[in-house]
């Protein structure tokens, strides 16, 4: 059939959509912090550029989760990932022992803990119809009663294996960062090329609608939440052999700091969409700035002031931009 | 089920006397009742493990520190009745607590306009949610690092002074009813009367509910977020000030924890996230039994990190309790 | 048009309380309401009636000031209001008050704090003198009716909400018209005869009322004068003696070829419409229709519903006809989710469901998608587009592309946003999801709504296509004269189906009076719907409520 006289050749860019390339906006304002941060210290380096992404990896992968939760729409946010991430950590600590025999149950351990508390939230969000926010808190709070049975609020050994794999580099960029990549492609693959990313993006838009289209919300939603315990798993996991340990709050910062890079990233908070890469270099943005305005000698609290105002200041610009 | 027509009026509703149907509103009701039971149960196990406290100065010992709990859940509160979170509410009383025991004490006019200038702050909160549209969470989140900047700059590490007469305000010893009590049904009548007996209370309650009647009735969406806000702030200052008076010290980051807790707190308490539903005597209720949980917790020799374990246990059970509680109520309604 | 006949009693050059003359309103090109000229005058009741599309819901928010006019005047109270600046609240303040279908009651306050909110610039502030305001609006309008003022609204049945509703609109101070937009759905024979007798005695003092019903027996009952609307204009008007039910129910669903001088809206011939049937017979024949249904539906009862009996072959275009809010819409919802939740009955269907719905930006439209991914949504779980979850973007683009050319969508290619398009274009991308789903069902609520003529041709057109392709089609449709397009009809009306009609039965007219049928064991003003369960949260039975607004022309 031809459309208004014009013959159209089929033109489907489908792997990327050029129009939400959003994430080079964080892209810049991180390289354009870096270069400040040069420019305050004197060298240009790399070094201040890999170690801050380094710490921000684990940011950016909490963030991604929290960023899949934050898409179902209808004011969902996960606030167990700083339990989950703690958790995790201290099962694969404790099954393997701090020796490296069973490092690959030990990381499974690990992970299933992750999968399994997004489960838990998942079935109480889906059934009871509790709000997210506290099914979450709920979940939260029962990770850190595990938590505490666990380690008995004293340090956790880690396996020597992850310890290495968490302080090691592969030429210049650590192996942390790498972990985070691939996870983070993993992740956009999910989204991107699987039925998925379609379905959540669909429950996120119009809750109503997806029904009526089909789609089998409430498997989503559990698979969401799981998906999201599961990269703060992963997070807490490297987090530990980075740190050399797990210990009880060890994710405390974890939580602000996901919904801050999201934000930073560009991304709404009101669900329906999701865009990982922007969320990676807010993750990066806000870890440079933290640097930078160490760097610049500002105290603590003036470091904490300007981030406040830039998520502020950010996600108002960012909304009226949607508008 | 047909509802058959009463020629009688009130024959419709054989409920509790009017003045009953009020009282329920103050008292651990319906929706509060788990708060209530709650209270009792850990009261009861307080008095059981360290008979001492039932003294009036040993309950004040004890309710002390409940008091910023309950403030600060109270103003959690208030945020959301208008169907809003407050993601910063812990480094809010922090800052305030600072500001109280370092400027106040210093300068008591100086101190004031400062709290002022809080209630300010949140008031400019409640402006940016509404008019640029923004989740609250999300402002309340960049908010909270900014008054963890500000007290941080103003009072690095612990330390400052409560002025005298705040300091002896909490610690008044007051005959058969330890004062803390009066200051906690004080906060919560003061609750209750702005949001049931205070007209404009009305129009907070409509705002979570039902927006669109607002608009139709003439009010302005804005001006009501924005007093609801202001309320909160206020009660932030109370929740503050509080603080300093029972520490008689600042420390930024001793009320961080105070922000997951309120929300334990609303929701034990008989609140509801969608917004129009809250429960000002549940809310204070929950409050003082979570403090008094830490106390009981201290008594049996349970480490302090297993305070927040035994928190989310009660979320739970709470949740559970009137999950259930509401299924059989439905279950009955339909039979 | 002929104009008004003159009131029951007035005072000779008193300016009615209302006057609309030469009103337009135009959506897009299609014109809503034309040349419509309505007044009341004061102490008058007016009923004004009219089948789906009529107009009545436009012609009431234009007057109430929601909407504006696209052309012509409003006068109220003698002041005319220029449609810039008409507001609610101008309206409030000029003695008009309205309620609609769709209550706005906060449900968490109790019934006096909704009368606080409504009547804050009244100087009684004082707690007492509002319950006590409340109590006495009550007993005036529904004497008797029990409801105590400091209940809240939530646990009310729905019933009763909309009495609180009702009676606090007739509180108005200083109250000259009173607008009421289906008042007595939800209300018994009971509560609607006391709002009869208020509305009479209110009249005595002055006090105009515009009274918006299906229920014809109650207009003819009440009202001074009637007025019929039709396709956006009014086709009759005149004394309530001057008329009996049958003649107006005529009037509601004349055919409009038969308006004097107007050229009929959708041309159809009775041999076209002979032809037609012919066809489909030959088809039902070719497609085994006849044999096992494909949907089959017995003694359902949800929500609106009160034991109906629906059943559908393959091959077939079935209609369901009715006013709005008669259960249509539970039928649709009950088929798609094959009769989970419901009270009673049975639903079977054998095969798989596509629903395209009415509702555009609340069940239909994903917003931030382009329309590539509003189509290929629905094809998500086709076997050939999934290989183990991951998508295959070749098939998934061929399947996008088709269904994309074949509806002719406005559009340079799939990748434009869903949000640019027209309302007739958003709703191809519906119909080019439900089609992509291949379904072998599909159920269109009220898919014409708001569209232009040459999609309402593409939408028929498309489900031609998909009967000769042995799909089933379940279709509900707010405008009566499309029906000829189905094989059989259902007519609804109450939650009941009043007749079924196929072939050359099918008119307009015949479903209209069908639409407008009692029911013996109702009686009068039918028995009162199923009260919304009192849940603590505070939520009205939604779907009452939901079938019962309705969205508005």
């Amino acid at each position: 059939m031809k459309m208004n006289g014009l013959v159209q050749e089929p033109n489907f860019v489908q792997r990327v959509d050029w129009s939400r390339a959003r994430w080079v906006f964080p892209l810049g304002a991180s390289l354009l912090l870096w270069l400040a941060a040069c420019g305050i210290s004197g060298r240009f380096t790399v070094d201040l550029l890999l170690d801050n992404i380094t710490v921000a990896s684990f940011v950016a992968l909490v963030a991604v989760g929290q960023m899949l939760v934050v898409g179902l729409g209808d004011g969902s946010f996960d606030l167990s990932i700083p339990y989950v991430m703690t958790v995790a950590a201290y099962l694969c600590g404790k099954s393997s022992g701090g020796s490296n025999t069973y490092l690959v149950l030990a990381l499974l351990a690990g992970l299933a803990v992750g999968a399994l508390a997004g489960a838990f939230t998942g079935v109480l969000v889906v059934g009871p119809g509790l709000p997210p926010v506290v099914a979450t808190l709920a979940t939260g709070y029962i990770a850190y009663t595990i938590v505490l049975l666990m380690g008995n609020g004293s340090q956790v050994i880690v396996a020597p294996g992850l310890i290495s794999f968490g302080q090691n580099s592969w030429h210049g960029l650590t192996l942390v960062v790498l972990a985070a990549v691939v996870v983070m492609v993993a992740v956009a693959l999910l989204r991107g090329q699987g039925r998925y990313g379609m379905y959540l993006h669909a429950i996120g838009q119009s809750r109503a609608a997806a029904a009526l289209t089909g789609v089998p919300v409430k498997r989503v939603v559990v698979g969401t939440f799981m998906l999201s315990g599961l990269l703060a798993a992963i997070a807490g996991i490297l987090l530990s052999g980075y740190a050399g340990g797990a210990f009880a709050d060890m994710g405390d910062t974890y939580l602000i700091a996901s919904v801050a890079a999201i934000v930073v990233g560009g991304t709404s908070v009101r669900g329906g969409e999701t865009a990982i890469a922007a969320t990676a270099f807010g993750a990066t943005t806000i870890a440079l700035l933290i640097a930078l305005l160490e760097l610049s000698g500002a105290a603590i609290g003036v470091q904490d002031i300007v981030q406040g105002a830039v998520i502020i200041g950010v996600v108002m610009v960012v909304t009226r931009a949607q508008r | 089920m047909k509802v058959a027509e009463a020629p009688v009026p009130g024959a419709l509703h054989p409920g509790p006397a009017p003045h009953a149907r009020q009282l329920r509103w103050l008292v651990p009701s319906s929706r509060g009742w788990t708060a209530g039971l709650l209270l009792v149960v850990v009261a009861a196990a307080t008095a059981i493990l360290r008979p001492a406290t039932m003294s009036v100065t040993g309950a004040s010992l004890l309710l002390g520190p409940a008091l910023p709990l309950v403030f600060a859940s109270l103003a959690q509160m208030v945020i959301i009745l208008v169907g809003d979170f407050d993601l910063g509410i812990g480094y809010a009383v922090g800052l305030v607590n600072v500001l109280t025991a370092t400027a106040l004490t210093t300068n008591p006019f100086y101190g004031v306009a400062l709290m002022i200038v809080m209630v300010l702050a949140y008031v400019a909160m409640g402006a940016i949610v509404e008019l640029f549209h923004v989740p609250a969470i999300v402002v309340t989140l960049g908010a909270s690092f900014i008054w963890l900047g500000v007290g941080l700059t103003i009072q690095p590490t612990p330390g400052g002074t409560a002025a005298s007469w705040l300091e002896t305000t909490t610690n008044a010893t007051w005959p058969v009813v330890p004062e803390q009590v009066y200051i906690m049904v004080a906060g919560a009548l003061v609750m209750w009367w702005v949001l049931r007996r205070w007209r404009y209370g009305i129009v907070l309650r409509g705002l979570g509910n039902n927006r669109a009647a607002l608009v139709n009735s003439g009010w302005s969406p804005l001006w009501t977020r924005l007093c609801a806000y202001a309320l909160a702030g206020v009660l932030v200052d109370v929740a503050g000030l509080l603080t300093t008076s029972v520490t008689t010290s600042a420390d930024i980051n001793a009320s961080a924890t105070l922000t997951l807790i309120t929300f334990a707190v609303v929701v034990v308490g008989g609140c509801r996230f969608g917004g129009g539903i809250v429960v000002p005597g549940g809310v204070v209720a929950a409050a003082v039994a979570f403090s008094l949980l830490a106390s009981v917790l201290s008594f049996l020799n349970v480490a302090a990190a297993w305070n927040t374990a035994v928190e989310g246990l009660v979320l739970v059970a709470a949740v559970g309790m009137r999950w259930f509680v509401e299924g059989l109520r439905r279950y009955a309604r339909r039979h | 048009m002929p104009s008004i006949i003159g009131p029951v009693a007035t005072a000779v050059g008193e300016k009615p309380i209302l006057s609309m003359s030469e009103i337009m309103k135009y959506y897009g090109a299609h014109a809503v309401l034309s040349h419509v000229d309505f007044s009341v005058s004061r102490g008058e009741i007016v009923g004004l009636i009219g089948a789906n599309g009529a107009g009545k819901t436009t012609l009431l928010k234009i007057l109430g000031g929601i909407i504006p006019a696209s052309a012509g005047t409003v006068e109220v109270d003698g002041h005319e209001v220029g449609a810039s600046h008409y507001n609610p609240a101008e309206a409030w303040m000029h003695g008009l008050a309205m309620v609609h279908q769709e209550l706005s009651l906060c449900t968490n306050l109790a019934v006096w704090e909704n009368w606080a909110l409504l009547y804050h610039h009244i100087g009684r502030g004082r707690r007492a003198a509002q319950i006590a305001d409340a109590t006495k609006a009550l007993e005036a309008v529904f004497p008797g009716s029990g409801i105590s003022p400091r209940v809240s609204v939530s646990e009310l049945p729905l019933a009763q909400q909309q009495m609180v509703e009702i009676a606090r609109a007739a509180s108005h101070p200083r109250l000259k018209l009173l607008v009421l937009d289906e008042p007595t759905s939800a209300l018994s024979g009971e509560s609607s005869a006391k709002l009869q007798l208020y509305l009479k005695e209110a009249r005595a003092r002055g006090v105009a009322a515009i009274y918006v019903t299906h229920k014809l027996d109650e207009i003819l009952g009440l009202v001074d004068r009637i007025v019929v609307l039709r396709n956006g204009e009014v086709c009759w008007t005149g004394g309530r003696r001057e008329a009996s039910r049958d003649q107006l129910v005529e009037e509601l669903g004349a055919r409009p070829s038969e308006q004097a001088g107007k050229p009929a809206r959708q041309p159809v011939s009775e041999a076209a419409v002979f032809a037609d049937a012919a066809k489909r017979e030959s088809t039902a024949e070719a497609t085994g229709a006849g044999s096992e249904p494909v949907v089959s539906m017995r003694g359902l009862r949800v929500s609106r519903l009160k034991g109906v009996d629906v059943v559908a072959r393959a091959g077939e275009i079935v209609g369901l006809a009715g006013l709005e809010g008669a259960g249509q819409r539970d039928v649709l919802r009950a088929v798609f989710r094959r009769g989970r939740g419901s009270e009673g009955g049975q639903v079977v269907v054998r095969g798989s469901v596509a629903y395209i719905a009415g509702d555009r930006a609340a069940e239909g439209n994903f917003v931030l998608w382009d329309i590539y991914h509003n189509i290929l949504i629905g094809a998500l779980k086709l076997g050939r587009v999934t290989r183990a979850g991951w998508l295959r973007w070749r098939t998934a683009n061929g399947i996008v592309q088709q269904w994309f050319d074949h509806f002719d969508i406005a559009a340079t290619d799939p990748k434009v946003k869903l949000r640019a398009l027209s309302g007739g274009n958003q709703q191809k991308v519906l119909i080019a999801r439900a089609f992509a789903s291949e379904a072998e069902v599909l159920l269109l609520d009220d898919p014409t709504r708001g569209v232009d003529v040459a999609t309402k041709e593409t939408v028929y057109g498309a489900l031609e296509e998909a009967r000769a392709a042995g799909r089933t089609i379940i279709v509900y449709s707010t405008e009566d004269a499309e029906f000829h397009r189905c094989d059989r009809v259902y007519v609804f009306a109450q939650g009941r189906i009043s007749g079924e009609l196929s072939g050359p039965q099918i008119s307009g007219a015949e479903i209209v009076r069908l639409s407008y049928a009692r029911f013996e064991d109702a009686g009068l003003g039918t028995a009162e719907v199923d009260p919304a369960t009192p849940s603590g949260d505070g939520a009205m039975a939604p779907e009452a409520h939901a079938s019962q607004g309705g969205a508005s022309r």
